[in-house]
């Protein structure tokens, strides 16, 4: 897609007020806080949708590598709220947890030294796998100093957003994450939901000190990690009817075989069910999806 | 979205009915700091008539936690309807404040509360 915003119509220039004018600036300024394109990641495949109810969003995604490359970070965001002050909200919390995450890339063994991989088994793999966990410090570093920013410089203003932050490490599958306050992400492997990712913490930003665990998920080949926001199960028919857990579920059968796939099937049946009514939440979904390596190389 | 207020005991009960969202969440924000601004700190807000709470809601009740703490007050919740607790659950504002199954067991916390603090 050409633009996370091309869906929206936007009337010739000249016809609109100084308000609406900026709020266009607005729009086109907010786009550029989002990625123009998504990493490309070989035995992966990554795909989104992104429909903002109005000119301006809350919602936001985000994916980039992390430890020089080794890890990918991936984040869906929802900013409370709605209007041009969830908007700027989005552009600070994007560009917290984007920037904190770079600049606390580390090591797996500083991690170690750090105290901040998540514990772990004393079985040869567990160790191996704490051994081999850079990523997680960005991770946690990112998602805590991001929580006590807006907690301490912006708590008057109330503002917060529920988040999940994931870092997938490519070559074994595993995604270290911390679920923010957010609606869990689905892992879909071959029969379905494999996994939900519950929350590890609060919405950020709410108090200052919160506390956030990592958890830990493999990513098998085939399977689907698919994260998303409110907007997909609030979406609501003429009758005012929410679109709901049950409707996505029964998408997955026949449509994991890729991760654009499985998003085009789910952001056709949203509009299928608000049959032209207006969409009042903004709506993401980002889909990350690990290679059958085997059969392909069979295949092609 | 209606809102109204009573006293029981000590404890000042807001109770709300209807979908709280960004067209009227402003509305909540005011009347809860307005409450706490005239002095009742000790609140209790009562969903059981409320069918949805957006994120634009749940700011509306951060905002009115805070200010009850200011004044050395809490607030809490009671008697969300399944939606409206799987909203505070997932978004973690069920590890900053009180929610309760229940509007007597809401204001008996809230008057024991202010007992042990001696106000």
């Amino acid at each position: 897609m050409a633009s996370p915003f091309n869906t929206r119509v936007r009337a010739n220039h000249t016809d609109r007020s100084p308000a609406e004018r900026d709020l266009e600036i607005g729009r086109q300024i907010q786009a550029s806080f989002l990625p123009k394109e998504l990493p490309e990641l070989p035995g992966w495949e990554l795909a989104y949708r992104f429909s903002a109810a109005r000119e301006v969003a809350g919602d936001f995604y985000d994916a980039f590598p992390l430890a020089g490359g080794r890890r990918l970070g991936i984040v869906v965001a929802d900013v409370c709220d709605k209007g041009v002050g969830a908007a700027l909200f989005m552009a600070l919390f994007r560009s917290l947890l984007h920037a904190f995450a770079e600049q606390h890339y580390s090591l797996g063994w500083l991690d170690v030294l750090e105290g901040e991989a998540q514990p772990l088994g004393t079985s040869p793999l567990d160790i191996r796998r704490k051994l081999l966990s850079p990523g997680r410090t960005s991770l946690k570093k990112a998602i805590d100093l991001t929580n006590d920013y807006i907690a301490v410089h912006h708590g008057d203003s109330n503002m917060f957003a529920t988040v999940f932050f994931g870092v997938v490490d490519p070559d074994s599958g595993s995604l270290a994450y911390i679920n923010a306050g957010h609606e869990p992400p689905l892992v879909i492997g071959q029969s379905g939901v494999r996994q939900k990712l519950m929350p590890t913490g609060t919405a950020l930003g709410l108090l200052p000190g919160l506390e956030f665990e990592i958890d830990q998920v493999e990513l098998e080949p085939g399977d689907i990690l698919l994260a998303f926001t409110d907007g997909v199960l609030d979406a609501r028919d003429p009758s005012g009817n929410p679109f709901g857990d049950q409707r996505l579920v029964d998408l997955f059968a026949g449509n994991n075989t890729s991760a654009e796939g499985i998003l085009e099937a789910i952001y056709q049946a949203i509009l299928r069910h608000m049959a032209g009514e207006s969409q009042f939440d903004d709506i993401t979904l980002l889909a990350v999806r690990r290679d059958i390596r085997e059969i392909d190389d069979t295949e092609y | 979205m209606q809102i109204s207020k009573k006293v029981i005991e000590r404890t000042t009960v807001i109770e709300v009915a209807g979908s709280i969202d960004a067209n009227n969440a402003d509305e909540l924000t005011s009347y809860l700091t307005g409450s706490i601004n005239a002095g009742n700190c000790h609140i209790v807000v009562d969903l059981s008539q409320v069918n949805f709470m957006s994120s634009a809601g749940l700011r509306a009740i951060l905002a009115g936690l805070k200010e009850s703490k200011r004044f050395g007050g809490e607030l809490q919740l009671a008697a969300a309807q399944p939606g409206v607790e799987k909203t505070l659950r997932i978004s973690g504002f069920t590890s900053i404040l009180n929610l309760f199954p229940n509007l007597e067991e809401a204001v008996s916390s809230s008057e024991d509360r202010q007992q042990t603090s001696g106000r």
